[in-house]
């Protein structure tokens, strides 16, 4: 008996085994064939030990019936059914999620084309306007602003032209030109 | 088991109604820990229900939830094992357990006339039992409490009829000889 509690392997299935007692349990728990049953059963009527031992294992095995016994409590049958139920759903969020993806990934062609051809016109569009808008802002500039960015080459080639203190002096100049003939000085 | 492979909720209610305590009962007279053998059902129920598309009906549903309930009940008794830095199969800690239990059973063998009370044969009993292998202990409940064969408990246990009759053999054995001084 120590040596089985030390080594529970040894002799779990193999090892030495009293074919007797094998047989003699085989009949009690009803799985010999009927051949066999029959030659245990006229053993047993001939040979008193065999049958002392064979009501001995009866018996004790029939203590076995004084072991407690347990039965699921009240709430086991909710709490499983709240537990798989938990896992239903979760497995239900998974496969949405798997469709998600699957559906990304399947695409089909013509959807993407579509979708690039309206990229490209949004493009287009886009840059159109905003070529749009700076020609009409260009438009709007001011006519003075205007004519001293048309003018902005005469003030290069004439540095003192800067000393001119300002727009409105130019315009008196010009009118008087035009009013009175320049005559010519000569050298 | 059928309907619930197709989807049927109300069937697999039913299912968890008819075989729960069945299952709990199994798993206590292994593992003796009301709270722990009613979570390795749930889970054993929970796992039934994960694998139910892959169901084929070629073994008995009974056969299949109860090795499901004996691979989860093995597992646990070697995690538990490793945590503890016990080697696999040495019943010291449930020893230590029921050491009280053990020493009335002793003191009466040494007292075999004196007549046991239910509680004290109860006793006895579980100590003979606890001193059987795993593998016995496992084939000698599945035999006794749920009345199966020789051929469902090799299925539940992944053995062969001849090895289950061996196993079933020495239980009976060792059972005696643990207990015929009580008769």
């Amino acid at each position: 008996m120590t040596d089985q509690k030390h080594n529970p392997e040894h002799d779990e299935i193999g090892g030495a085994e009293d074919p007797q007692t094998a047989e003699l349990v085989a009949y009690l728990d009803g799985e010999l064939p009927e051949q066999d049953a029959d030659r245990v059963e006229q053993l047993l009527l001939t040979n008193p030990p065999l049958r002392r031992n064979a009501e001995s294992l009866d018996r004790t095995w029939q203590m076995l019936n004084s072991l407690e016994e347990a039965t699921a409590s009240g709430e086991f049958t909710q709490k499983t059914l709240a537990s798989v139920s938990a896992v239903s759903r979760e497995n239900d969020a998974d496969r949405a999620t798997v469709r998600r993806w699957s559906l990304k990934k399947h695409l089909p062609w013509s959807v993407i084309a579509r979708g690039l051809v309206w990229c490209l016109a949004g493009f287009i569009a886009c840059s159109a306007g905003l070529l749009l808008s700076r020609k009409s802002r260009r438009e709007r500039t001011d006519p003075t602003d205007a004519q001293i960015l048309k003018d902005l080459d005469l003030y290069q080639q004439y540095p003192q032209l800067w000393r001119i203190p300002d727009v409105e002096f130019l315009r008196e100049v010009f009118e008087n030109a035009r009013t009175s003939p320049v005559t010519e000085e000569m050298p | 088991m059928l309907k619930v492979s197709a989807g049927d909720s109300a069937a697999f209610e039913q299912l968890v109604l008819r075989y729960q305590d069945r299952l709990v009962s199994f798993l206590f007279h292994l593992i003796h820990d009301r709270t722990a053998c009613e979570d390795l059902a749930q889970e054993a129920f929970l796992r039934v229900y994960k694998s139910r598309e892959r169901y084929e009906p070629t073994a008995r549903f009974s056969t299949w939830l109860f090795r499901i309930a004996h691979n989860l009940a093995s597992n646990q008794k070697r995690g538990a094992a490793r945590r503890r830095e016990i080697p696999l199969g040495s019943h010291s800690s449930e020893e230590d357990f029921h050491r009280p239990e053990q020493i009335l059973a002793d003191k009466s063998a040494l007292m075999p006339t004196r007549q046991l009370d239910s509680r004290e044969i109860r006793d006895v009993v579980r100590n003979a039992v606890e001193e059987l292998t795993e593998g016995q202990r496992t084939a000698v409940i599945l035999h006794k409490f749920e009345e199966m064969s020789y051929e469902e408990i090799g299925e539940i246990m992944g053995l062969g009829t001849v090895a289950v009759k061996s196993l079933l053999s020495r239980a009976r054995g060792k059972l005696k000889e643990s207990l015929e001084k009580f008769l």
